[in-house]
């Protein structure tokens, strides 16, 4: 046997790395990050980043872990911190991040005479778990008095998978089954999930990759029979995470503010919704028809305002601002800057005049936690 | 680490080029071969390797006493030694629960404790039958034993086949082993060319029909017509078919790329005219290994009616059980010992005219499409759920036309004439390299796009 006889196989892996090249090339021209030639969260988790100018540093640096003008870990007295839980909506790398909606509601209560300092935890992947376990990870040392979150979408991506991801739907389990149990549920089990192998996480971190799931497999899953629907386990799961927050707030002191989710389309709408928007949401969710996505969010947002009453927690409606506009959104979940700048005058206008009795009028007040 | 996974997709190059560089020293080359197959293995579950190092010690063993020994008692004695550990592992990983839980209700009882937690080893059920092959045929005289045992655990351990698959005999296999395996551009291409055709069949075909019709049909049959039950049956034969074939084809190719030669596991198996044909094209070598070690030894095609029934039944029982450790399966096994019996005492007549053996293949697959109903059924209230589905004679669709195109398409290359295959196949081998890496890797990206979840290969959990 000579090594000669393989030469199939690096002609295989020539053209699959030439394809990689090219497409990457093509991703870096457009402004994308990529493995070869950079990536922009990368660079900003280096050491910082921040308008040209004269304007504050922002992060994530080492030592501060937030997509937010950096400020020291030591509060100032009188200043109030507001904790911005949130996804990829909430961190968007892709725009500077004082386009972004947290650091837009720092400033704005800052013209207001309220000055803030607001530590923006959001990134990209995250569900209201992995928020509750980072805001218990972190939550302690830095002392935020308000909690915002503004997540759903990675809570119906991962409850899509645990609920609809096998080839059973749970939507009909009989009460008393142990899946109805919140701390039975294996929906509600915050467990790591297995990390794959690194060839797997080679592939998937190919531009190639990224590229065919977006273009062929979003095709091929809207070919498949979709879920219209989480079920009652799957509001009984998110009920539950949004509980844990809420308690992992009151833990360290802080007021907890549940914000309800807005998308781009919603059932008034959803016609007219674009094939790339569309074959975006398949790309993460294989299990749940867009009917599904757009009932689960009016039904999640309904859930939100339950647990806010139930909980005594605030509750700032920006779905009644944004939800449904796609003109504020690049796609169905994803703001543009003047998107951004909607659900930062949402939050503002919610946190500056409370409803009475809010638990938000100590903030309207200026108060702060010591 | 599946065939359909991108470790795998470094794995086979990488053993490829390694495997190249040793190719000239034997036992380097035969140790880096089992090195890498129990690698290959230890990717599910290390702990289970000491399994196959256990049944490959206790046969070896065997094998090694057999050859030396002449007095039939004691060879008897070592034969059911033999038997006794590799069927007792079988039995206590596979089966153990299952009849715990079979025999609970006779005694009223609660012997829940008896049960244990283990998974499943992968491929348990393929390499026992394969260490058993090997330790009857050296007690028969068949073969001589082997005296080396790095090239018998490589024999046990081979990696393209063993967690499903083809069950390889020590007569065919060891043989290969002994000289230089017949490596050339020639098998690695074709080799190749079966490894993609396999992925292909389980990528493109078993998995897209699982994914937009079968799972979702028999997770709710009530929720489907008549129609769409009477496709998601189809589609799942075709996914079995092209599931497990899929696995051999890649296995008989990685094989090939290391200049060794697996038997054909599959030869078209939907257009047998009869049960008894559809039983020498489908699993071939659990087919021929049953009848060799379990149905000629019960008596086979001797004796009375009732005598060679019974050696049917039991064998077509035993083959269903080997399947899993649960009843359906154990159905599924009686259901084609029954067919069997019933053919056997059928008057034959040769179908000679075209209409007429359309009409039997046509007859003799949904026969056996009523099997794959009991199969991937799983409990008795989903099979009657479809059964009543089917018979409500609705029509009506809710499946998209992408799931009709896959099952033609599945269709049409299980009944292609294999000679144009093979042609084909030919063809595109002698076709320059680059041009054969083009398509390759543009395959390896639609495969890429095609795979939703990445399932595993039905026949591992067997």
């Amino acid at each position: 046997m000579k090594l000669g006889d393989l030469r199939v196989l690096f002609w295989i892996a020539l053209f699959l790395l030439a394809g990689e090249a090219g497409l990457e090339f093509r991703a870096h021209l457009h402004g994308w990050g990529t493995p070869l030639f950079g990536d922009r969260a990368v660079a900003a988790d280096a050491g910082g980043s921040g308008p040209p100018g004269d304007g504050p540093a922002y992060g994530p640096t080492r030592g501060f872990p937030f997509r937010s003008a950096v400020v020291p870990r030591e509060k100032r007295p009188g200043v109030p911190r507001i904790w911005v839980a949130s996804a990829s909506y909430g961190e968007d790398v892709y725009l500077p991040p004082d386009e972004i909606f947290p650091s837009r509601l720092e400033a704005l209560l800052a013209e207001a005479g309220v000055p803030v300092e607001v530590l923006n935890a959001s990134r990209a992947g995250m569900d209201t778990d992995a928020n509750t376990d980072d805001l218990e990870r972190l939550g302690a040392d830095w002392r935020p008095d308000v909690v915002i979150l503004y997540q759903m979408s990675g809570d119906i991506n991962d409850l899509s998978h645990r609920l609809l991801g096998g080839t059973k739907s749970r939507d009909d389990t009989p009460p008393g089954d142990p899946a109805n149990d919140p701390a039975e549920d294996p929906a509600n089990d915050p467990g790591e999930k297995p990390e794959a192998d690194w060839p797997t996480r080679a592939v998937e971190s190919t531009t190639l990759y990224a590229q065919v799931k977006a273009n062929l497999s979003s095709q091929v899953v809207q070919q498949r029979l979709l879920a219209d629907t989480l079920g009652d386990a799957g509001e009984a799961a998110f009920a539950h995470r949004l509980r844990r927050l809420v308690a992992a707030c009151r833990k360290i002191g802080a007021t907890p503010v549940l914000v309800t989710f807005a998308a781009s389309y919603d059932r008034h709408n959803l016609a007219r919704m674009p094939l790339g928007v569309r074959n975006g949401v398949f790309r993460y969710n294989q299990e749940l028809s867009m009917d599904g996505w757009v009932r689960t969010i009016e039904r999640y947002n309904r859930v939100m305002a339950r647990v806010a009453a139930e909980t005594g927690a605030g509750l700032v409606d920006v779905n009644a601002a944004l939800g449904g506009k796609d003109a504020y959104f690049r796609d169905f979940v994803h703001f543009t800057p003047e998107g951004h700048k909607i659900v930062a005058d949402t939050l503002a206008a919610a946190l500056l005049q409370p409803p009475p009795g809010s638990p938000l009028s100590r903030l309207a007040r200026g108060g702060a936690a010591p | 680490m599946s065939f359909n996974s991108p470790e795998f997709l470094f794995f086979l190059p990488s053993v490829l080029v390694i495997y190249g560089l040793l190719f000239r020293r034997d036992l380097l080359r035969t140790t880096f071969l089992l090195c890498a197959s129990y690698m290959f293995y230890m990717s599910w579950n290390w702990r289970y390797a000491g399994l196959i190092a256990a049944s490959t010690m206790v046969d070896y063993y065997v094998g090694l006493r057999l050859s030396g020994e002449e007095r039939q008692a004691r060879r008897r004695l070592l034969l059911i030694a033999s038997l006794c550990c590799n069927l007792g592992l079988l039995g206590y990983f596979k089966y153990n629960n299952f009849f715990v839980d079979l025999i609970t209700p006779l005694f009223g009882v609660d012997m829940s404790f008896l049960k244990h937690s283990f998974l499943l080893p992968v491929g348990i059920s393929f390499y026992t039958f394969q260490t058993l092959s090997y330790t009857i045929d050296v007690y028969r005289r068949h073969i001589e034993h082997e005296p080396n045992l790095i090239r018998f655990a490589t024999y046990v351990a081979f990696f393209p086949q063993l967690v499903a698959g083809p069950i390889v005999r020590a007569r065919d296999f060891l043989p290969q082993m002994r000289r230089t395996p017949d490596v050339s551009r020639e098998n690695v291409q074709r080799g190749l060319y079966l490894v993609f055709q396999g992925l292909a069949k389980k990528v493109l075909l078993a998995d897209l029909l699982a994914g937009l019709a079968v799972d979702a049909v028999f997770s709710d049959p009530s929720g489907f017509s008549s129609w769409d039950l009477l496709m998601g049956l189809y589609a799942y034969a075709f996914q079995i078919y092209n599931d497990f074939s899929g696995y051999s084809d890649v296995a008989i190719g990685a094989a090939l790329m290391l200049g060794f030669y697996l038997p054909q596991n599959f030869n078209r198996p939907y257009l047998a005219q009869n049960p008894r044909e559809f039983w020498t094209r489908w699993h071939i070598s659990l087919s021929t290994w049953l009848r060799d070690y379990l149905y000629i030894p019960l008596g086979g095609n001797r004796g009375t009616r009732a005598r060679v029934a019974f050696s049917l039944m039991m064998t077509m029982l035993l083959g269903g059980l080997w399947h899993g450790a649960a009843l359906n399966f154990v159905f599924w096994g009686a259901y084609h010992g029954v067919l069997l019996v019933l053919y056997r005492g059928a008057s034959k007549h040769g179908a000679d005219a075209l209409p007429a053996r359309i009409l039997n293949r046509i007859v003799c697959f949904h026969l056996v499409l009523v099997g794959w109903l009991l199969f991937r059924g799983g409990d008795m209230q989903t099979i009657q759920a479809y059964v009543t589905g089917l018979s409500h004679l609705t029509l009506g669709t809710r499946l998209h036309p992408m799931f009709y195109g896959v099952l033609g398409l599945a269709f049409f290359t299980h009944v292609f004439p294999k000679a144009w295959v093979t042609r084909a196949a030919d063809l595109f081998a002698g076709t320059p390299a680059a041009l054969q890496g083009a398509v390759y890797a543009g395959l390896l990206v639609l495969f890429m796009g095609a795979t939703l979840e990445s399932p595993a290969f039905i026949y591992f959990q067997f």
